[in-house]
């Protein structure tokens, strides 16, 4: 059978339209077909296939609009929701920006005020220096070397500063 | 006289290794690992094994580790981590670390009475003593960072165990709960999370975690306690204006009881402690010390029993000892 628009292809394409009850049949080629806007693309296996996949990753889309995975440990911010718990001390970076309200929720708070990690190292590190300065400065005091007195008294002044001032 | 109603004070610092998988998710294996790591970093100066001891889950069975969270040095998540988590415990057991809780370390520190403070500096001791050698888990703006936010900051959790006998008794407690709340604190049953409430023993804790220091959370908790003591003895007053004689009697006789008795059940040896424990607060019973009843309250657990008697024991069996137990600990009154 002859395309019957433009009578010199085959017809490939046997179109049944019904419009209020009334039936009208067409047989057309791919390229008439397409260009009177009968067939948009062929349906093909593949469409279909793609058409769905588009579906579900909508739907899931819809479900989990945004999803962060943590770098370190693989969590996804939905597991931390259904859990409560985080995978590693690396989501708390991964998931910075959804984790920030949960925990000024939770808290009422965002800033932490009490101990930092190596605040007794550097302590004891100080009190050390501060000792052997001291002692330094009783030596040069007794060989009556001044002027390096002077120099660690300075220095004892400086340390003693930057304790004070939490460095 | 809030020194006399706490019976003790706990401190809890929560602290992990950092970018290495919380507990929750971390291979037995792996956990097994981090527990050698831990012990490492410990048993080094000052903390020998003559004085502190590890006890791995793994090798140990179910009613060993009852009986370690009947006497509060263990928690019900640790059990269920058993397969990759230890403690390692103080010969006085008042130091605990536990290894793979909910996060990888959790120092505790259970002093006895109302002594806060000295409990914090012992817990703080052990967190300086263990960072040395273990790299925390820690974040300029969250502070020390927790397997669940609810812990992040200090990673400090501040409790006292405290005996509100008449608080109970006369339901005032469900009005003190929502201000506790508000101000950032819970209070829970002997057990802590989820737990029953036995012998009107509470544990108070603080909720709030970020943005307060240590003292200032200790100070607070010190605070909402001392109220909720001047609640109590309040109630006491106006209750022993009214039934003096009705109170002298009930703790009387429980005394009696425990003393005269053949079979001894849980709840009820737990209800008739606490009475006792009530008379040596108001002066009312002058034979018993405290210390002899605290000491009672963790020593008639089920679980701590077996342990203690080496056996197994059915539930006949157990009452008929803890009857035993507590004569013969009311009659030693804590010379032994």
């Amino acid at each position: 059978m002859l395309c019957e628009k433009c009578k010199k292809n085959e017809a490939t394409y046997h179109i049944t339209k019904i419009i209020d009850n009334y039936k009208q049949d067409m047989h057309l080629c791919e390229k008439c077909a397409k260009e009177f806007g009968e067939i948009s693309t062929p349906f093909t296996f593949q469409n279909i296939i793609s058409d769905m996949l588009g579906y579900i990753t909508q739907t899931s889309e819809l479900e989990r609009p945004y999803d962060p995975r943590c770098s370190n440990c693989g969590t996804y911010f939905s597991d931390f929701k259904k859990k409560g718990f985080l995978g590693c001390s690396e989501c708390y970076h991964s998931f910075e920006e959804v984790i920030d309200p949960i925990i000024r929720k939770v808290q009422g708070n965002v800033k932490h005020t009490g101990k930092i990690p190596g605040e007794k190292i550097k302590t004891d590190a100080r009190i050390g220096e501060l000792e052997k300065l001291q002692s330094m400065l009783q030596k040069a005091i007794d060989d009556e070397a001044y002027e390096k007195a002077a120099v660690i008294r300075d220095q004892i002044k400086e340390l003693q500063n930057s304790a004070v001032k939490g460095e | 006289m809030a020194n006399d109603l706490v019976l003790t004070s706990r401190i809890r610092l929560a602290r992990n290794l950092d970018k290495i998988v919380f507990p929750h998710k971390i291979t037995d294996e792996k956990g097994k690992d981090l527990v050698k790591k831990v012990e490492a970093a410990f048993y080094t100066e000052g903390f020998s094994k003559e004085s502190y001891r590890t006890v791995k889950l793994w090798e140990t069975d179910r009613k060993t580790q009852n009986a370690f969270f009947e006497k509060h040095l263990i928690s019900s998540n640790m059990i269920n981590n058993w397969s990759k988590a230890a403690v390692i415990l103080s010969a006085d057991d008042k130091l605990s670390v536990m290894i793979n809780e909910e996060d990888h370390i959790r120092i505790q520190c259970i002093n006895p009475g109302y002594s806060l403070e000295e409990a914090f500096i012992y817990a703080n001791e052990v967190d300086d003593h263990l960072e040395r050698m273990l790299e925390f888990a820690f974040n300029e703006k969250y502070g020390y960072l927790t397997a669940c936010p609810t812990n992040v900051g200090t990673g400090m959790r501040a409790s006292v165990m405290i005996h509100l006998p008449f608080i109970t008794m006369n339901s005032k407690l469900e009005g003190s709960l929502y201000t506790l709340s508000k101000l950032g604190m819970a209070i829970r049953g002997i057990y802590g999370e989820g737990s029953k409430t036995a012998g009107s023993i509470y544990q108070i804790s603080n909720q709030i975690t970020l943005g307060i220091n240590e003292k200032e959370t200790i100070r607070n908790l010190k605070a909402v306690v001392n109220t909720i003591v001047a609640l109590e003895n309040k109630e006491r007053e106006n209750a022993y204006k009214n039934y003096k004689h009705e109170i002298q009697d009930k703790v009387s006789r429980a005394l009696g009881t425990l003393k005269s008795s053949v079979l001894m059940p849980s709840p009820e040896c737990l209800e008739l402690l606490s009475y006792v424990r009530m008379g040596v607060e108001m002066g009312i019973i002058k034979s018993v010390k405290l210390g002899t009843v605290d000491s009672l309250f963790t020593e008639i657990q089920p679980y701590v029993m077996q342990k203690a008697i080496g056996k197994n024991m059915t539930k006949e069996e157990i009452n008929l000892a803890r009857a035993k137990l507590v004569k013969k600990r009311i009659r030693e009154n804590g010379k032994k």
